[in-house]
């Protein structure tokens, strides 16, 4: 079985602001994100870092028989941890739960490792850097090259998608205690989506939102909010 | 790693519709179909061979020289299967195009519960359509006693064209009884309930398939004779229920029948059948000619 497993900067690869499908632009054409809907609502949008969890209960051997089943045609699923370029914990979970996988199923597993980057920095070659991949290797695995999709490689489409993620990740605290600084107490969700909204609108006016004085933008999101709550709109 | 089974008897264009609705499913795993053409006439088998070759799936088409009826071309087909998982559709059914990634996803629900896969068939809602008629919704329910519902046949109904399951949940029952022209799949269904395996609904409200529903050259004789070779068959499960649950499950029988004979046109038959079931269980026929007044 190929996998494909996406790694880069968690503000942007999230699934808040990228769907399955615009992540999919981003990586070959035999290449889909592999989602569980069968796991929970939320997983269903593909948030693959719970499987690093895996002892908790049988999430990855559900995981691993899907991800078979689901790629006999030759597709090639993709499992996307952002962490996994800079955070030594996450890497390790990581490599574990490969080998865990590759002792679930009955086929060879074939690794192609994707790093997304809106920098030019790359911490590709430290997530699959040589203790990671001696235990890969020893456990069978085959380890293809990895692969670097920088911001001028990445079509400006989706790219301005990832952008728009990493903003609204950037900005969800600052928006959270601007609105508790006027009596508004806001979940992180509800925040994501209120940010979500604005970055939507600001993408359908020919607009991008810029991360250096974000404040400004959320000022004015918060009173529009503010307006909203007392009947002003 | 899914082949799904299709039997096929002198119908070419209600192949094409079934294959075509499999061809538009979006689930990503590899299909692969086999169809077994129980001894069609000649003219027909070349146009379903041309069908065949037309379609980008990848289709395994096996020949029977002469018409051995439904049960032995479904057994041909667990036969030639050997596919890890294996869904089965009727030539002129469909299947709705979130069918099978529904049932698989409830398939890996199941491993992640640490269900045993080999004794579990995922089913699903349908619409049942009569020829010419209006669709409505038919929702399968598999809580509570699945022996008990498909005797009666109300809550929980044997049609094999719902299921998704591995081929090793399929080969729990010793193939289709050869002896039923007809209600085979009801007789398999009870077969593999009884022996330990399970029904499950797939996790979506929405019927996933469509059933074009036509009684027209179908004996009603035959049929009720199936029924009452089933009920002996498996007498002692039966039985278990109690005589007034048999008494019901006999009636319901006799009611089957009486639509098919009504459909075909002969109603005399069909009012033997009715004052059967009024001998059976009077209170359950009073219930349905009350219903049928009611519905004009």
């Amino acid at each position: 079985m190929d996998l494909i497993i996406v790694m880069g900067e968690s503000r942007a690869l999230l699934p808040h602001h990228c769907e399955p499908g615009e992540l999919e632009q981003i990586l070959p054409k035999n290449a889909f994100v592999f989602t569980m809907p069968w796991y929970s609502r939320t997983a269903g949008r593909y948030y693959h870092n719970r499987l690093l969890d895996f002892e908790e209960d049988l999430r990855l051997q559900a995981a691993a028989f899907a991800l078979v089943t689901e790629s006999s045609s030759g597709l090639r699923p993709a499992l996307i941890f952002p962490d996994a370029g800079h955070d030594d914990a996450v890497q390790r979970r990581l490599m574990e739960m490969l080998v865990k996988i590759a002792s679930l199923i009955d086929q060879p597993l074939t690794l192609h490792p994707y790093m997304i980057s809106t920098s030019a920095h790359t911490d590709i070659d430290r997530a699959f850097g040589n203790e990671n991949l001696e235990r890969l290797l020893q456990a069978g695995l085959t380890i293809e090259a990895p692969i670097f999709l920088s911001s001028e490689t990445i079509a400006p489409a989706v790219m301005e998608k990832v952008l728009g993620n990493k903003w609204i990740n950037d900005n969800i605290p600052l928006f959270m205690s601007a609105m508790f600084e006027n009596g508004l107490l806001v979940e992180r969700s509800r925040a994501c989506d209120l940010l979500s909204k604005c970055c939507e609108m600001a993408r359908k006016n020919d607009l991008q939102l810029a991360s250096k004085n974000a404040e400004n933008v959320i000022a004015m999101l918060v009173r529009k909010q503010l307006e909203h709550v007392v009947g002003l709109r | 790693m899914l082949d799904v089974l299709i039997p096929h008897f002198n119908d070419a264009e209600a192949l094409d519709l079934s294959l075509r609705s499999v061809a538009a499913q979006t689930w990503r795993g590899k299909v692969r179909v086999i169809v077994v053409d129980d001894g069609s006439p000649s003219d027909e088998l070349r146009r379903a061979e041309a069908i065949i070759s037309s379609c980008d799936l990848d289709i395994e088409l096996i020949k029977q020289p002469e018409n051995r009826g439904r049960p032995a071309t479904r057994n041909t087909l667990l036969s030639a299967s050997d596919a890890r998982f294996i869904a089965w559709l009727d030539a002129g059914d469909t299947w709705y195009e979130k069918k099978l990634e529904t049932q698989f996803n409830t398939l890996y629900k199941q491993v992640y519960d640490g269900q045993d896969l080999s004794r579990i068939w995922v089913t699903c809602n349908y619409d049942w359509q009569w020829v010419g008629g209006r669709r409505r919704k038919v929702t399968q329910t598999t809580s509570g006693d699945q022996l008990k519902h498909l005797y009666v046949g109300d809550r929980l109904r044997a049609y094999l064209w719902t299921l998704l399951g591995t081929r090793e949940a399929f080969n729990l029952v010793s193939g289709f009884d050869e002896r039923l022209p007809r209600l085979q799949d009801l007789d398999y269904f009870i077969s593999f309930v009884r022996g330990g395996g399970r029904l499950i609904s797939a996790e979506s409200s929405d019927a996933l398939c469509c059933y074009f529903k036509s009684d027209v050259g179908r004996n009603a004789q035959e049929i009720r004779d199936c029924y009452e070779t089933i009920f002996s068959k498996h007498g002692p499960s039966l039985n278990r229920f109690g005589v007034k649950f048999v008494r019901r499950a006999k009636a319901k029988a006799d009611f089957v029948a009486a639509r098919f004979a009504k459909n075909n046109r002969t109603p005399l038959v069909s009012l033997g059948f009715r004052m059967h079931a009024f001998g059976m269980d009077p209170r359950y026929t009073l219930y349905r000619a009350k219903k049928s007044l009611r519905n004009g």
